[in-house]
This record gives C-alpha cells, structure tokens and sequence, in this order.
C-alpha cells in the first residue's frame, strides 16, 4: 500500500516528538542537554532568515561537491575500467579518499583554499568521491561476458561498447554509487563548515560555543533533512532511469 | 568455405579443447557440432567466430564480421531496450538511421511471430520469445554464415521443435552456412545436412557423416527407421 509506505515511519517519530517533548516540559532530562521539540522549533522561529540562508549555502556547496564528484569519479572510473594495467597503477590511489580522516585534512583544505566555499565544496568531494568510482568501476568492468562477444561479432569499437553496452549496463551499480554520494556529500559539506564557519556546519560550531543546544539540534535536523532530501532525490533519478530494469511484471517461467 | 587444418585450442587449467582438427565448412551447408562434454564444440564455433584464439593449425575464414551472426546459448538481450530496438541494434551499430533499420526490421517481427511485441520489454517475454528476438536479431543482417551455440538448449521441447522448424524454413530460403552446436542428436540430424562428431577432452573429430533427408524436414521425419538408425549410430559413437 503506498499510504502506509509513508504513515508508517512517521509513527515513530511522532512517538519520539513526544516522549522528548514530554521529558524535557517533566523536567526529567535537563534542557540544556535534550531541548523539547517546541523549544527547537521555536530557536528557529526566532531566527529563521539564519537557518535559511545556512541551509541554502550548505545544500548549494553540498550539491556542487556531489556533482563534481560524480564528474570526476565517472570520468576517472572510464579511464580505469578501460585496461587493467590502469586499474592496477591507479586504483590503489583511489582508496586514498575513503581512508582520509577528512576532519583531520579540513584545516589543509582552508590552508588551500581559504574561509571560503571552495573549501567546502572541496571537503564535500572528497568524502563523496570514493563510492562514485568504486561502484562505477565495478559496473563498468563486470559486463556480461556473453553481451561482450556479441557486440564484437556485431564489430562494436571499443567506444560504442562502451556507451552502448558497458555504460548503460553499470547503470544501476554507478546509480548506487550516487546514492552513497549523496548523504556523504552533506556530511563533507559540513565538516569543511566546522572550518571555514559558514552554513549549517559553522551554526551547529556558533551555537555549541554560545551553549544554545536548542540551535544546535535545530542545524543539525536541517542537515538530516538536506541529506534525505539529497538521497530521495537520487532514488528518484534511480527509479526513472532502472524503470525498465524492474522484473516485477515478468512472465519468466 | 570455411578451411581448418590441425586445429588445435587447449585450455590449459581443464584440458577441454580440441586437438588437432581438420574440418572443412561447405557455403550453404548446415553443419551440427555434436560431441561430450568437453570436447570443444563451442570451442571451435568461438574459434570460428574469432572470439577465441587458436593455439595452433591454420584456419581460413573467409566470412567477415559483418556477414557473420552469432547467436549464444542465453538470449543476451539488453534489458532496457524494447523487443524492436534489440533487433535492430546490429544494423545502428553499423550506422543505419533509425528508422531504415526498423523498416529492415519489420519482416523479422513477422517471420519470427513478434508483431505483437514490437514494444514490449525484454523482461516481459517468456524464454522462448527471448530466444525469437535474439534470432531475429542475428537474421536481420542477412548474414551469411550463422553461428548457433544451443540456442534451442534452455527452452521447452515443444518450443524447441518448433523455432527448428521455423529455422530451417529461413535456412532453405536464404542458404547461408549454418553451424550448429547441440546436445540433442535427434535435433542435429533432424536439422542439418551434415553431423560431425567431437569425442575426447580435448575433443577430436571422430564422425563426419551427410544427412541425405532432403530440403524438407517435417516433423514426422524424427519417428523414420532410417532417421532413428541414424540417431543410434551417432549415440554409439557419442557413448564409445
């Protein structure tokens, strides 16, 4: 039922909404470490043009780190999907970003780049990089051995197999990929904004020095919501493009 | 014609192959490959078709990739085109204009039964059906040599008699030279007019025999005594 798909994980966190809210209004848990929900929502009432314009800046860096990663990492994932002498020079280098303690790198990326939105961009690309090329490469270079042959004997060059066969068969892997992607993206986004203090990354850090964990919690729900939203949208690209692929009206025997 | 002598193609970890063979393809002729397991009748199609590589001999193909048309065990099709743009894909690959090739392409709907779906996708359609796209996608070039690896070898027996028979009508009207690797020897002799036999790992010719059953090959002809003394004599030779 498509109905319940979306009451369903609403109950829990309108459970959670109000047990907290009832905790925090009882006193039980201090609010200082656990603000009410109406508490929350009302820091951002009070300030929302802060809110807007951080989550504005934060989903626009985060956005343009993704889309780069997604350029660079399919580009550099052709390149080594296309012989293994590449894959085995260069592949190993690849793991370089998904080991990386980026917050440990931040403080090298404002060196580079300034307090600015390259360094933020440039955070949010380098999380989001690694599952764009390691799922892209692993699409592009498990092709059907059978589909392989048959574009040869069709006397496919190596370019079409490519955009004809390869590419499109590693569709849902490379679209798995993204999806990956997307919520790091956010995530590197803002950690580079812990650094450079701008966007939802630099309130969450203004908030924490001023003890205001009402803000805090309130940045930090605009940050889950950009990453939802990220991912939805992803899934979405995901369902449109693989709509085909789906075998749920299959008459296979 | 299609020339090979001492043709040799081992495989190193299993030793399945062939060794040292001599076969030598008529045009216009349909050839079956029987053999064991093993005994690289598949091998020697690949080699043919150039996707594998020979380990020694000599082997003289005259037929171009683009007169030639394999057609694999698995109906390999593409699963996000329809039944239509799988079919004519060989013909875009070459760079015919979309719609040139779909007007090609529109007699093989017909010929192979698809008319009816030209749209559908390829998860849609049943094992036999997929494998009527995938023939028709072989025979929409017009090749002149045909390379069938068991196509018929994952479908149902009545489905299996009857794309023989739609099959062999195709082959008398266009003649091209037919080579046919299957299990089933009643399907060979019933569909060829020639059978070679590959026995041993790595496989040697050891039956090169003509069916004289003539351009017809209607279905009753399977229950002949003279057909079915065939069938055992290449059984004997199949279980030595």
């Amino acid at each position: 039922m498509k109905v319940a798909r979306f009451i369903y994980p609403v109950i829990p966190l309108v459970v959670l909404i109000l047990v907290t809210e009832t905790l925090s209004r009882k006193d039980v848990i201090p609010r200082f470490l656990l603000p009410a929900p109406s508490q929350i929502f009302q820091a951002v009432l009070d300030d929302p043009h802060s809110f807007g314009h951080a989550f504005f800046e934060t989903a626009l860096c985060s956005t343009l780190g993704l889309l780069l990663a997604i350029t660079v990492g399919l580009a550099f994932s052709i390149v080594l999907s296309a012989s293994k002498f590449f894959r085995n020079m260069f592949y190993p280098y690849a793991t370089f970003f998904q080991t990386v303690p980026i917050i440990a790198i931040a403080p090298l990326l404002v060196i580079w780049f300034g307090y600015g939105s390259a360094t933020v961009i440039a955070s949010a690309f380098i999380v989001s990089v690694f599952p764009v090329i390691a799922n892209s490469v692993m699409g592009l270079t498990r092709t059907d051995p059978t589909l392989l042959a048959l574009f040869k004997m069709m006397g496919a060059s190596d370019l079409k197999t490519l955009f004809k066969l390869r590419f499109p068969l590693a569709l849902p892997q490379i679209l798995g990929g993204f999806k990956i992607s997307s919520g790091l993206a956010v995530i590197g986004a803002i950690v580079g904004e812990f650094i450079s203090g701008s966007g939802l990354g630099g309130l969450v850090d203004e908030a924490r020095n001023q003890q205001r964990v009402d803000r805090v919690f309130a940045a930090v729900i605009f940050a889950a919501a950009l990453g939802i939203i990220f991912f939805s949208l992803i899934s979405g690209l995901n369902r449109l493009l693989l709509r085909y692929w789906f075998r749920d009206r299959s008459t296979d025997d | 014609m299609i020339v090979m002598r001492d043709l040799q193609k081992i495989f190193g970890g299993t030793g399945a192959g062939i060794s040292s063979t001599s076969i030598t393809f008529l045009k216009g002729e349909w050839v079956t490959l029987l053999g064991t397991s093993g005994s690289g009748k598949t091998t020697l199609l690949r080699l043919i078709a150039g996707l594998e590589q020979k380990s020694g001999g000599m082997l003289a193909n005259p037929y171009s990739l683009q007169d030639t048309s394999f057609v694999f065990q698995e109906a390999a099709l593409l699963p996000w085109k329809t039944v239509m743009d799988n079919i004519i894909l060989p013909l875009r690959l070459r760079g015919m204009p979309k719609e040139h090739a779909k007007s090609k392409a529109r007699p093989w709907l017909d010929k192979m039964r698809l008319h009816d779906f030209s749209h559908a996708m390829p998860h849609e359609l049943s094992g036999g059906l997929k494998m009527r796209v995938s023939l028709a996608r072989a025979l929409v070039t017009e090749p002149k040599l045909l390379l069938l690896d068991e196509p018929f070898a994952a479908l149902d027996e009545p489905i299996r008699i009857e794309l023989g028979i739609e099959l062999r009508a195709l082959f008398k009207q266009l003649r091209p030279t037919v080579i046919l690797v299957t299990h089933s020897i009643t399907e060979g002799l019933w569909l060829s007019d020639r059978v070679l036999v590959l026995h041993g790992k790595p496989g040697k010719l050891v039956m090169d025999e003509r069916v004289h059953l003539g351009d017809e090959r209607p279905l009753h002809l399977r229950g002949d005594p003279e057909f079915l003394k065939k069938v055992e004599t290449c059984f004997e030779v199949l279980s030595q």
